[in-house]
Parts: C-alpha cells; structure tokens; sequence
C-alpha cells in the first residue's frame, strides 16, 4: 500500500510541469525579448528604425532648415502595398511620427482625427494615400488651415521557397507641401525580415 | 515474454479509442451547420478552439467557414490570416513515406498538417472574407501573400484551375485597392490558365471590366454543396504470401449542391455564375494520386504490429507438433485474431477541412448606382429549388460582395465510410506494394 501511495506521488510530480501553462516575460526585467524577429511583419524595432531615419533626415533637410514660422501638419495615411498585414503596424508608425512632430515643436500638429470626422474628405485623403489631388488639398488648406502632410506607402518584393520566406521592405515617408502638392521632404527605409522553416 | 506482446496490443485499441475518429468529434457542430445553424456551429467550434489541443489548426479554417456562412466575413478574415500564419503542411505526393506513416497513422494526436491543396485555398478565403468585409487594403494583402504561393508553388497541371479563382478574387482585391498593374498582372495570369474555356474567359472579363459612369458593381461568389472528407476504410492487402489489414482515410463524396442556378437583375436574366474552381474533382483526383502512398505508408506504420501478431502466433506454436494440432490451429488462428485486431487499433488520422464547398461559382455584374434587386434560384438540387433575394445600395464605382453558401440549408448526413475492399491486383495496390518494398529495402 505504501509502495502504492508513493507511485502515485511521484506520478502526479512527474504531471506537474505539464500543468504549469506558459511563461510571461516583461521586457522591463528581461530586455533582450524586444531583440528576436518573431515573424516576417514589421515589429517595433523596424518601426523605430524607420522613424528615427525619418525624423534625422527631416531634422537635416533644407526644408526644415528653412522654416520660417511654425507651419500646421496633418499626419495621413501609410498606404499598405505589401504581402503582410501590417496596417495595425503602420498605424503605430503614424502615431509615432505625431509624437516626434509634437516633441520638436517644429510644426503646429492637426489632429487627424478632426479631418477624418469630415467623411468625404476623409474617404478623399483614405484613396489618395500616395499623392493628393487638388481639390483635396485646396479643401485641407482653405478649411482646416494645414500647409503639410505627411503621408506615404510601404511596399515589398516577397519571396519564398521550401524552407525560407523572406521579405524585403521599402518603405516611404513624405512630407508634401498643400498648396502646390511638391513633396518637400522624401526619405526611403528599407528593411529586411527573414522566415526559416 | 508473452504477456510483454500482449500488454501492447490490448493496450493499442485502447489508445486509439481515446480520441476517436475525426468524424465522430465533428458531428456536433457539423449537425448545427448542415441544419441551417452556421451560429451555433460557430459556437461549438470557438469552445473546441478556445479549449487548445492538436486540432487547434484545422478547426480555426473550420470556425472561418462558419462563420463566413453566417455572414461574418469581418471576423473570419483575422482567423484565416492567423490560420495561414500557423498552419504546418504536408504534401502527401513527395512527402518521404516515413513522415507520412508518422503522421496519418500516429496512436497520439499530433498537430494538423494541412495538404498544401488547403493551404492555397486559405488564402482564397481570406481574400474572399476581407473582400466580402470591405476591407480592400486587407484583400490586397491577401491577394499578394496568393501570389507569392503560386509563384513559388510551380502549380501541377490538376492545381490550375484552384489558381483561376486564386488569380481572379486577386485581380479583384488588388483593383479595389488601387494597384492597377497589380491586378492586371493577376487577370493575365487567370486568363492564362482558363485559356480555351469561354465560359470561365467570360466571367474574367466581366471581374476585370471596370464599372461604367453611374454604376457600381456585384461581385457573387456561391459556395456551391460539400466538398468531399476525408473517412476511416479498411483495405486488404496480399503482402509478401499474407494477407494484410490495414486502415487509411479514403475519400468520400458527399451529396448536395445545385447544378443549375440562374441569375436575375432587377427583373431581367443575368449571366450565371460560373465555376472557377471544382473542390470535389480536385480533391478525387488529388487522391487517386495520393492513394498508393496512403497504402504504401499504412503497411509502414502496421509493419511492427504485424511482427508482433506473428510474435504472437509463434510464441502460441509449438514446432515439435504438427501444424494441424490443436495447439497450433489455435496459435494461428490467436495470430489471425491478433493481426485483425492490429487493424482496428491502428485507426488513420482522417482530418480534413470539411466545411469546403464542392465547388465556388462566381459572377460579377454592373449594376446602376442607386438600388437595385438582386435574385439567385438554385435549381436542380437534391432538395426544393432555393430563391435567394438581395436588395443592394451602391454608390457609382461602389463594388458589393455577395458571398452565398449553400450548405447550411441541404441537411446534415453522417458520413458513411467505403466498405471493407480487397485491392489486391489494382494499379493503387501494385504502385503502394512496390513503394512499400522501396522504403523496407532501404532499412
């Protein structure tokens, strides 16, 4: 019998790593679990590679150097021309990119969220992701006061055999003056993820 | 050392009984979805996800099925991607027969690997789902990560058609979106593979047509009956002078559908939609030419059952009688009973999607802008004919998806498995026999 209770105990040890479910890690204690690329999308890490190419080309470029007053800018839209759902992640990037407009105090920021409560020309802006026709930027000039915007599209080459997956990233930031739609500001991340089987 | 051979075989029906087969776990929802409850199939099928487990896989393009049928197209996009992120596949026509014996005929459940068949038609359903939710950028995507596949993939020729409707959802998707090149580039390549089928070279161009001044556009997809699943069958075998049992998942057809359907605008006849892909006929010939692999991998994976049936019988002999002694009639015959209980304990793993139409059916009309009527008779089905109505708002240049499935309302049937058959002398049995031969000459 006590041979009997004692199998028994070591059986249901032997059970209890299997009970234990998954592990949590807070990148706060533990800062190399932000490093590994998890997949072939865009994680924070390409994100914030991509924003602080942006925001030191911008700081360097003529047209910043040149401001004369603080001119208003509106944040749109990142066209998503690639083989990955990365729309969630693209809306980070453009929130991102508010954030660092706002630090810089560089500009005067519109809440983009004003311009998409007007419905068409928030459906305008959503289909002229990549360059805005006139009377779109005539309407954001005359009605909302915006000089600027900031838009722009990511595309890929994707490609693939048994065992790899990869994806190669371009990704383009611009901003384009309102009245006359020259883009006065273009830079260009490319960004590359790997998937092995 | 007899009772070490017969503790593994009472042992095997054991374990085979604690899963059950794929058909039995499914018939709850599958009950609610042929009886014209896709909600409550949805229901069940997000508990059996929720509750994890090896199926975890095939039952998410199961709940996206569902749940498209129920017309959430919104909800069972993020699965399908999900799904198309995590599915593992196996191709059973190069697969090595080790890996395939390991897999179909594994006692513990192993995680579902899809065949690459259901891999490609996971993104058919996502591009459709996104399509169907308005989600144009979605689709695109979606269209995109189709073509990577099918340009990586080099399509056997039974696949093509599979890739016309993968080409044409694409070259939609990736028109709403505003990549023009991009679709033309996918309307060539279905046009391409539909080339000498007026029928189908028909509907491409009404996809690819853009709408006129003061119109919108119907895109109407109908998932037309039950595509064929997957159901445990036994097969004899004359193997090496003996005659072998052995279980593998044969295909069973299953009724349903509609062969004629007529299309109605606004009052006037419409063309129909028109078949851009044939599951049920890909699937058939998809396993006739997967079947001598099956064969050739379930007399693998029965190969140390069969030695310990004839363990079994030569530890019961006694060779200093002779063979028509009692003794060693009885030994043969607890063999016999041994290697068909082996059979029975050695069940394959029938898996499948099966909530995959026989076949899908598409039609794009121009339609004014404003409203407009539409109306699908379903005829010539097993059942009463169906009438399905629509009365569509669109804006000019507005595109509206209208997906249909005509499963849920056609029953629910058991599905009742092939009879025990002796393929012995087929071409399938002489192909698997040879492979068989192949793969223990090379241990």
């Amino acid at each position: 019998m006590k041979r009997l209770t004692f199998a028994a105990a070591v059986l249901c040890l032997a059970c209890l790593p299997a009970c234990t479910g998954p592990e949590y890690t807070r990148a706060a204690d533990d800062p190399d679990i932000e490093d590994p690329a998890l997949s072939t999308r865009l994680d924070r890490r390409d994100l914030e590679l991509a924003l602080d190419a942006w925001i030191d080309e911008l700081d360097a470029s003529a047209f910043a150097r040149t401001l004369a007053h603080k001119p208003s800018i509106a944040i749109l839209h990142v066209q998503n021309d690639t083989s990955e759902h990365i729309s969630g992640a693209l809306d980070n990037l453009l929130s991102s990119i508010e954030t660092r407009l706002v630090q810089s105090g560089l500009f005067n920021v519109v809440d983009n969220t004003t311009l998409t409560q007007d419905a068409v020309l928030a459906e305008r802006m959503r289909a002229a992701s990549d360059a805005v026709d006139p009377a779109t930027a005539a309407a954001l000039g005359r009605e909302y006061g915006i000089e600027y915007l900031v838009n722009g599209r990511v595309g890929d080459t994707p490609e693939k055999t048994d065992d790899v997956r990869r994806v190669q990233y371009y990704l383009f930031l611009r901003v384009s003056d309102v009245a006359t739609l020259r883009i006065v500001h273009q830079t260009q991340v490319d960004i590359t993820k790997q998937e092995n089987r | 050392m007899r009772a070490a051979l017969l503790l593994p075989l009472l042992l095997s029906p054991l374990l085979a009984a604690c899963a059950g087969p794929a058909e039995v776990r499914n018939e709850p929802w599958q009950r609610a979805f042929y009886r014209g409850d896709p909600a409550r199939a949805a229901a069940i099928l997000q508990r059996r996800l929720d509750a994890g487990g090896p199926d975890e896989d095939v039952l998410r393009l199961e709940l996206a099925c569902a749940l498209l049928a129920d017309g959430r197209p919104a909800e069972a996009a993020p699965l399908l991607v999900a799904a198309d992120q995590r599915l593992e596949t196996l191709d059973y026509r190069s697969a090595p027969l080790e890996t395939l014996a390991a897999f179909t005929f594994s006692l513990t459940p192993q995680r579902y690997r899809a065949t690459r068949w259901e891999r490609l038609l996971v993104n058919a359903h996502a591009l459709l789902a996104f399509l169907a939710a308005g989600e144009t950028e979605e689709a695109a995507v979606e269209a995109r990560r189709a073509r990577v596949l099918l340009l990586q993939q080099d399509l056997p020729e039974d696949e093509r058609y599979a890739s016309v409707l993968v080409w044409a959802l694409a070259g939609v998707a990736l028109q709403q979106a505003g990549s023009p090149g991009e679709a033309a580039d996918a309307f060539r390549a279905a046009r391409e593979l539909a080339a000498g089928d007026p029928a189908r070279l028909s509907v491409l161009d009404a996809l690819q047509r853009p709408a006129g001044p003061g119109a919108g556009a119907v895109l109407l997809v109908v998932s037309n009956g039950k595509s064929p699943v997957r159901a445990q069958a036994i097969v004899r075998l004359w193997v090496d002078d003996g005659l072998q049992r052995v279980q593998y998942p044969a295909l069973v057809p299953r009724a349903g559908g509609f062969a004629r359907m007529q299309l109605w605008l606004d009052g006037d006849e419409a063309p129909p939609p028109v078949t851009l892909l044939d599951v049920a006929g890909q699937s058939a010939r998809r396993h006739a030419d997967e079947l001598p692999r099956l064969l050739a991998s379930a007399l693998l994976a029965a190969t140390p059952r069969a030695l310990a049936a004839g363990a079994l019988r030569d530890a019961a002999r006694d060779d200093d009688r002779p063979d028509h002694s009692t003794r060693n009639i009885l030994a043969d015959l607890l063999g016999f009973l041994g290697g068909e209980l082996l059979a029975e304990a050695l069940p394959a793993d029938t898996r499948c999607w099966t909530l995959l139409p026989a076949e899908f059916r598409v039609q794009r009309l121009s339609v004014p802008a404003g409203t407009s009527r539409l109306v699908l008779d379903l005829l010539d089905g097993a059942g009463e004919p169906r009438r399905v109505m629509w009365e569509l708002t669109l804006a000019e240049g507005e595109l509206a998806v209208v997906h249909v499935v005509t499963a849920p309302e056609e029953g629910f049937e058991p599905v009742r498995p092939p009879g025990e058959a002796d393929l012995t002398g087929t071409l399938a049995a002489g192909r698997a026999l040879e492979l068989f031969e192949l793969a223990t000459a090379e241990d």
